[in-house]
C-alpha cells in the first residue's frame, strides 16, 4: 500500500471524527504536506453529505422554523 | 442489494451530470453567499439556508436519532448554531454543505448519547436503496444526488454497508462497531473506511472539490 493510500484511509476516519490519537497525529502531520490527502479529505467530507442524502426524505414541521426564528431573535 | 432498475437509473444519472455539476458549483457559491449574509446578521439568509437544507438535515437527524422530536431538536440546534457561529466557517477551506451536515450529525449523535433510551428504538436504518418518495417535496439537486449515492451504496459489499450504516447513521464509533459486530477493531476500520473510499471513487465528479481542508468534518463547530 502506498504511503498516500494509507493516509487516505486515515482521511476516511478523520471525516468521521474517529481517529485514534496516534492516527490523528500521523494524519495531520502528513496532510499538511500532501495536497493529495487534503483533496481526499475534502472529497470524503462530500461523500458524507451524499450519504446523508441517502436517508429516506422527510420534511420537518413548520414549527421548527418558528422555533429557530424565536431563538435567533431571542 | 442491487436495485433492479440500477442500470437505467445510472444512465439517467450520467445524462444529468453536466447540468448537475454546473448546478452544484452555482449552489456552492450561493451557499457561501448565504453564510456571508448570516455573518452580517441577515435573518432572512438563515431562512433561505433552512429552505435549502432543512429537509435533508431533518432526514439525517431522524435516521440517527430515530425520533421526530429529536430530529426537530437537532435541526433547530443546527441552524441556531449556524446563526451564532457562521463567522467560524472558512469558505477557503471547503463547501458549506459538508460543514452543515457535520454539525447536524454531531448534534444528533450527541443527543443520542445523552438520551440512551433512544437506542431502544426499532427504526431500521436501511441503506438498501429505498428510492425517493414522489410525494415529498424534493429539490432536483438533492434527488439526483440521492439516486446516485444509492446506486453507489449498492456497489459496496454487504459487510462494508453494514459497518458504514452503524458508523454513519447510528453514530457508533469504530470501537463500538467492532463490538456490535463482534469483529476485531482493525477489521471494523477497514470496512468503514474502505466503504467511504469506495463511495468516493464511485461518486466520481459528484465529490470533486477544490483541494483544501473541509469546513469542520474533523472538528470545529459542534
Amino acid at each position: 500500500m502506498s504511503r498516500c493510500a494509507r493516509h487516505h484511509k486515515l482521511a476516511a476516519g478523520a471525516v468521521l471524527d474517529d481517529l485514534a490519537p496516534g492516527e490523528l497525529e500521523l494524519f495531520l502531520r502528513h496532510r499538511d504536506m500532501c495536497a493529495s490527502c487534503r483533496l481526499a479529505e475534502t472529497q470524503l467530507a462530500s461523500v458524507l453529505v451524499h450519504l446523508a442524502l441517502a436517508a429516506p426524505p422527510r420534511v420537518p414541521p413548520p414549527a421548527v422554523l418558528d422555533r429557530i426564528r424565536s431563538a435567533i431573535r431571542g | 442489494m442491487p436495485h433492479p432498475e440500477g442500470a437505467a437509473e445510472a444512465t439517467r444519472a450520467e445524462e444529468t451530470v453536466p447540468v448537475a455539476d454546473d448546478a452544484q458549483a452555482k449552489r456552492r457559491a450561493e451557499d457561501r453567499a448565504l453564510l456571508g449574509r448570516i455573518v452580517a446578521r441577515d435573518e432572512r439568509a438563515v431562512e433561505e439556508l433552512y429552505q435549502r437544507y432543512s429537509g435533508a438535515l431533518y432526514s439525517l437527524a431522524y435516521q440517527v436519532t430515530g425520533g421526530e422530536r429529536f430530529a426537530q431538536d437537532v435541526v433547530q440546534e443546527t441552524f441556531v448554531a449556524v446563526w451564532k457561529d457562521a463567522s467560524r466557517f472558512d469558505p477557503d477551506k471547503g463547501a458549506v454543505s459538508p460543514w452543515l451536515f457535520s454539525l447536524a450529525r454531531h448534534k444528533a449523535i450527541d443527543l443520542v448519547r445523552r438520551e440512551a433510551n433512544v437506542r431502544k428504538r426499532t427504526v431500521d436504518v436501511d441503506l438498501a436503496l429505498e428510492m425517493a418518495d414522489d410525494d415529498v417535496d424534493d429539490e432536483a439537486w438533492m434527488r439526483i444526488r440521492r439516486d446516485r449515492v444509492r446506486l453507489a451504496i449498492a456497489e459496496l459489499t454487504p459487510l462494508q454497508r453494514e459497518a458504514l450504516e452503524l458508523a454513519f447513521f447510528n453514530g457508533l464509533t469504530h470501537v463500538e462497531v467492532a463490538e456490535r459486530l463482534a469483529i476485531p477493531l482493525g477489521t471494523a476500520k477497514t470496512r468503514i473506511r474502505g466503504a467511504l473510499l469506495r463511495l468516493r471513487d464511485l461518486l466520481g465528479d459528484s465529490v470533486a472539490e477544490t483541494p483544501g481542508v473541509p469546513g469542520s468534518m474533523a472538528g470545529g463547530l459542534v
